[in-house]
């Protein structure tokens, strides 16, 4: 009886709906809008990351692009110097690890501190990044960035990026999303992420009932900034190419802006935010060259308007629709 | 001797809170801390708890010196602590509220009889509310969650800041019994309270704190004989 109630609940409906929707996106889209699709994949696993930090420990982070670059000149840096080992199955592995450590550094020093100091902190570590990717061209390409040759699956090769892009990657970057979101549901419903949430309601109670707070809040900024570098390095074969812009705060601004316009309030509302920022901003741009203006209005817009988040304001509508149901009214 | 304190001093900057405080806690025993707002009860409870910290004095518990110790050091050694103002943590249940210390402290010291069925049992009316989440939960019920979640780490002793404060009298009766039940638990109880008739039907011994001195140690009967006594803690 459980497992029929599993099955056939209503939030397993809405997942399969979902995944049946993904799973015809490269039947429906254009090779364009379908590449577009794939980075708004990218920067989906990167707010799921950045949302354990902010919703879930309540630290905001404004150098989230320096994991997210981590990852990315991790597989540019293998493409350029260590070319026999250029297949996704090494790639991956190695981006994880050069944002875990990355991510483990800078965290080592933010995470002593919360609030305005942490977001400082943060920021000023990811510039130093930028100014080491953008001065150190020798190794990094500079501002020129490097170039990402598109690469092997499991020992299958393409002959050229848009074959590789319109079906194999599509599904592979799927399979990663879906073991990311999953992974973090985990992570978000363990004791861990209950104990990082009474970190974030109240450090002094937390450390009153034997919670390690540093320690704890050390490793939500480790699995965050993986995040980051798995995001950035899934990014990199949409690209086809890496600058040191990555890893620049105004990037970072970026990643703080798709998670408020989703909803950090909602576990999804990242992914959500991910999906329509990279629409908006691509289509923004091929509207007029003031698109920054669009999308700070839009900010100004959300702030005022939906401070949860579209996916808040959605929760918020259904509720009231609900309540009005429930009390019989019109 | 459990808890010992030995001239305790502390300061919030320059202004002295605490003058001089010493006082003991033997084992087994509902020892209570009484006087008016303002008189230093809550900064003597933090200061044993790690959450102030003292200029000068001493602390043992257990006969080990606890004055340098963090406050997470303090709770693992076996001092459960539930604040005036409760903080029950608003975004987890209740039941993840109790069960999170055992979680992420993975050895409990304790003995084998101890057991999360058992500390729930002293307040019953939790199992009730066990899946609400904790920012829906009335005063008392907060009050409640507290006491247990502290209860969950299996302490040696209690320290409880105002657990009266703010409760209907049917519900004060209700937490007397429940002390009872932690007191038959083997665990010790230090509680500040500003009633001193409650305190009197609660207590062993109490301490009355006036400015930040202890300047009474005694059955809490005795002050409710004394005049004097009673025109002090506002009785």
């Amino acid at each position: 009886m459980n497992l029929k109630r599993f099955i056939f609940n209503k939030r397993s409906l809405i997942y399969l709906v979902v995944l049946i929707f993904l799973l015809i996106i490269p039947f429906i889209l254009s090779p364009f809008n379908l590449i577009l699709f794939e980075s708004a994949i990218t920067f989906a696993i990167v707010g799921l990351g950045f949302n354990l930090l902010l919703r879930y420990t309540g630290l905001l982070s404004f150098g989230h692009g320096a994991y997210f670059a981590a990852g990315a000149y991790a597989v540019a840096m293998v493409g350029r110097y260590v070319p026999s080992i250029y297949s996704i199955e090494f790639l991956i592995p190695i981006a994880i690890i050069a944002s875990l450590v990355l991510s483990a550094i800078f965290g080592f020093i933010c995470v002593r501190h919360t609030k305005i100091f942490f977001a400082i902190l943060t920021l000023a570590l990811s510039m130093l990044l930028f100014a080491l990717l953008f001065k150190f061209y020798s190794v990094t390409g500079g501002s020129d960035g490097l170039y990402i040759p598109t690469p092997s699956i499991f020992g299958v090769t393409f002959k050229r990026r848009p074959e590789f892009l319109s079906g194999p990657y599509y599904y592979f970057l799927l399979v990663i999303f879906i073991i990311c979101y999953m992974v973090m549901k985990v992570i978000v419903s363990s004791p861990f992420g209950k104990a990082l949430q009474a970190i974030r309601d109240n450090e002094t109670r937390a450390e009153l009932i034997g919670i390690r707070v540093k320690r704890y809040r050390f490793y939500a900024f480790i699995i965050s900034g993986t995040f980051a570098g798995i995001g950035g390095s899934l990014w990199t074969f949409v690209n086809g190419h890496v600058t040191p812009d990555v890893s620049h705060w105004f990037f970072s601004g970026e990643i703080v802006y798709m998670t408020l316009l989703g909803g950090f309030f909602i576990f999804e509302g990242p992914i959500i935010g991910a999906f329509v920022f990279t629409f908006l901003k691509l289509y923004a741009m091929g509207f007029t060259e003031y698109w920054m203006g669009i999308i700070g209005v839009t900010l100004i817009l959300l702030v005022l308007l939906l401070p949860t988040g579209l996916a808040g304001g959605v929760v918020t509508i259904f509720n009231k629709l609900k309540t009005r149901k429930v009390l019989g009214g019109t | 001797m459990l808890l010992r304190i030995e001239n305790l001093d502390f300061f919030v900057d320059s202004t002295q809170i605490l003058r001089s405080v010493s006082l003991d806690v033997n084992d087994g025993e509902v020892v209570c801390l009484v006087g008016r707002n303002g008189a230093g009860k809550s900064s003597i409870i933090k200061s044993i708890i790690g959450l102030y910290s003292a200029r000068s004095g001493k602390m043992t518990f257990k006969d080990k010196d606890i004055t340098k110790l963090s406050s997470r050091e303090r709770v693992l050694l076996g001092l459960g602590y539930s604040p005036e103002d409760s903080r029950v943590f608003t975004d987890l249940t209740v039941e993840e509220n109790i069960n999170l210390s055992t979680w992420v402290n993975s050895k409990v010291d304790g003995d084998d009889s101890f057991s999360l069925e058992k500390i729930i049992d002293i307040f019953p009316e939790v199992k009730k509310f066990l899946n609400r989440k904790g920012l829906y939960l009335s005063g008392g019920e907060k009050k409640m969650v507290s006491i247990t979640r502290a209860l969950a780490l299996n302490p040696s002793l209690l320290l409880l800041d105002e657990s009266f404060e703010g409760l209907a009298p049917i519900v004060v009766n209700r937490f007397r019994d429940a002390f009872n039940g932690i007191r038959e638990m083997g665990i010790t109880i230090f509680m500040a309270e500003s009633n001193v008739r409650i305190a009197s039907k609660v207590a062993d011994r109490s301490y009355i704190v006036e400015r930040g001195e202890i300047i009474f140690e005694g059955p809490p009967k005795d002050i409710l004989q004394s005049e004097e006594f009673l025109k002090i803690v506002g009785g």
